[in-house]
């Protein structure tokens, strides 16, 4: 057996459901390891140890009188920290919202507690989802286990962070303009930012209504789709919530990837912006492994990333701003300093701005769509360089690869496919068609399955050293 | 974009009802101009009868 804290789900679920493996033992593990690590990597706002003791307990009583209810019962997540937990304090990572206690669980929470997923406790975030790594918040912005000077990317960073570090053998993010597939990227780990509407944003703090997605992060794939399949229900107390022919997510995976047509937007990561040398090289490999799996591997032509970028920045400048704007008018000093002024800036995009954003937005999506009826996925790097230092990153400068698949609300996923020279990790997004999130995990899981990345993990520091250092 | 004159930044501050301390209003005039080029890249021409999706609802692949 591999270390637990290591283990994926898919493994653990095995030995729980045989009774080789205790949820209670495994939970004390996981509690254990952040105890001891997460004080160099600040993965954590807030573990709940006794609740997630409770809950292993009943898990193992559960399972022990032949009550399993499936895959992910007795398994040990995180939720990033605007995720709703009733009687649990949801702060957004921010002053503003400290002693925010609700009184409900969000939609996608209620469902893995009745699918007996044990919650470690609440993960950082940015500010809110937006701003960046910042310093002058209640709580330290999470490290990059790979490299603790480094981003882990944002805004589900503790999310990435405690997946990859075996903090937390999976967590929840959210994803408004690459938020669950960044952290995915620089962290090392699968990160799935599914069809829009296929998982309720209800009691889930909002930064962008018409682009928030929910989404899983686990370390491979497979663990992804054992999470869609509890996750993917219709809310309908959510507007946007889908209501779509439920899929075997687990089903869907295995076999080989004969016929599968796969399309290139090369000029996204070639001309529209420039990509690390090293980032180009792994994803030329992913290519090959995708052709030797028997897909068929095509160029295409969307307009400019810029394009994307930009209709995507307009609607969450406007949409983020209308939230925020009684309480930055109000207690603007209850923000920090990078999160108040990406929202303010919402301030000046008019009305008329924000609906021209929307029909630019509705023709983007039209192109997309009509270029996907000539091939099955898009395959792109997630990020055009590997995790930059702590506290350098602007997400909002630039042309992103991950915003096209907000503002279409195409499914996309991001997967470890190597390391750079520094030994920091290197990803892959692969983009499907609305609701085919199940092709999608396929194809990911075949190129996981074919390569190496996923038994490497990153070395920590000894906590004693951490604490020291600190 | 050129940069936006200060008076006419302050008017528009105003307007927001948003209190800024000086360095805070020097930081959001200064990105103003990548704002508004942001903006101008979005309204190319499009036909009339292109409506905006308030909603984004995605079918079915």
């Amino acid at each position: 057996m591999s270390d637990p804290y290591f283990m994926t789900i898919a493994e653990a679920s095995a030995l729980i459901r045989a009774r080789k493996l205790s949820p209670v033992e495994l939970t004390r593990i996981f509690l254990d390891r952040i105890a001891a690590y997460d004080a160099q990597l600040n993965a954590y706002i807030l573990p709940l140890a006794d609740a997630a003791l409770a809950a292993a307990r009943t898990a193992e009583t559960e399972i022990a009188g032949g009550h399993y209810k499936g895959p992910l019962h007795g398994i040990p997540i995180g939720l990033k920290d605007i995720y709703n937990t009733a009687g649990v304090a949801t702060t957004g990572h921010s002053a503003l919202f400290r002693d925010h206690v609700p009184d409900a669980d969000a939609f996608t929470v209620a469902l893995l507690r009745e699918a007996g997923t044990i919650t470690l406790g609440k993960l950082s975030t940015w500010e809110f989802a937006i701003g960046g790594a910042s310093f002058d918040l209640p709580w330290p912005p999470a490290r990059n286990p790979w490299n603790t000077a480094r981003e882990p990317g944002g805004s589900s960073s503790g999310s990435g962070v405690a997946v990859a570090a075996g903090l937390a053998m999976a967590a929840m993010g959210t994803d408004t303009g690459g938020s669950i597939r960044g952290p995915a990227s620089w962290c090392g780990i699968s990160g799935l930012k599914p069809t829009y509407g296929y998982l309720s944003r209800r009691g889930i703090l909002p930064l962008s209504p018409s682009l928030d997605h929910a989404g899983p992060m686990c370390w491979t794939s497979e663990d992804c789709a054992l999470m869609m399949q509890v996750l993917a229900k219709h809310d309908p107390l959510d507007a946007a919530s889908a209501t779509v022919p439920p899929v075997d997510f687990a089903a869907a995976l295995g076999g080989d990837l004969k016929g599968l047509r796969i399309g290139v937007p090369r000029h996204f990561f070639e001309t529209d912006l420039t990509c690390e040398p090293d980032v180009l090289a792994a994803f030329e490999a992913s290519l090959e492994v995708f052709r030797a799996l028997g897909a068929t591997v095509t160029d295409v032509t969307l307009s400019p990333l810029g394009l994307f970028t930009d209709v995507n920045g307009l609607i969450t400048a406007a949409e983020a701003y209308a939230i925020h704007r009684e309480w930055l008018q109000k207690t603007p000093h209850l923000y920090g300093e990078r999160g108040r002024l990406r929202i303010m800036a919402g301030a000046f995009v008019t009305a008329a701005d924000y609906v021209n954003a929307q029909r630019e937005r509705t023709r983007l999506v039209q192109e997309v769509t009509a270029v996907m009826t000539g091939c099955d996925l898009l395959l792109m790097p997630t990020r055009q360089m590997t995790a930059p230092e702590l506290g350098g990153y602007d997400s909002s400068a630039g042309a992103s690869l991950t915003r096209p698949f907000n503002m279409t609300g195409f499914p996309a996923l991001s997967v470890c496919n190597g390391f750079d020279r520094n030994g920091l990790p290197t990803s892959l997004q692969i983009a499907g068609r609305p609701f085919e999130d199940h092709l999608v995990l396929k194809a990911g899981d075949a190129y996981e399955k074919a390569t190496s990345y996923r038994s490497a993990r990153p070395t920590l520091s000894a906590p004693a050293a951490a604490l020291a250092a600190n | 974009m050129s940069e936006i004159d200060p008076a006419a930044f302050d008017a528009l501050i105003a307007q927001t009802g948003l209190t800024l301390t000086p360095a805070q209003t020097a930081t959001l005039r200064a990105a103003y101009p990548k704002l508004q080029a942001m903006i101008a890249r979005v309204t190319e021409p499009l036909p009339r009868e292109a409506e905006p999706a308030l909603i984004f609802e995605a079918e079915i692949g």
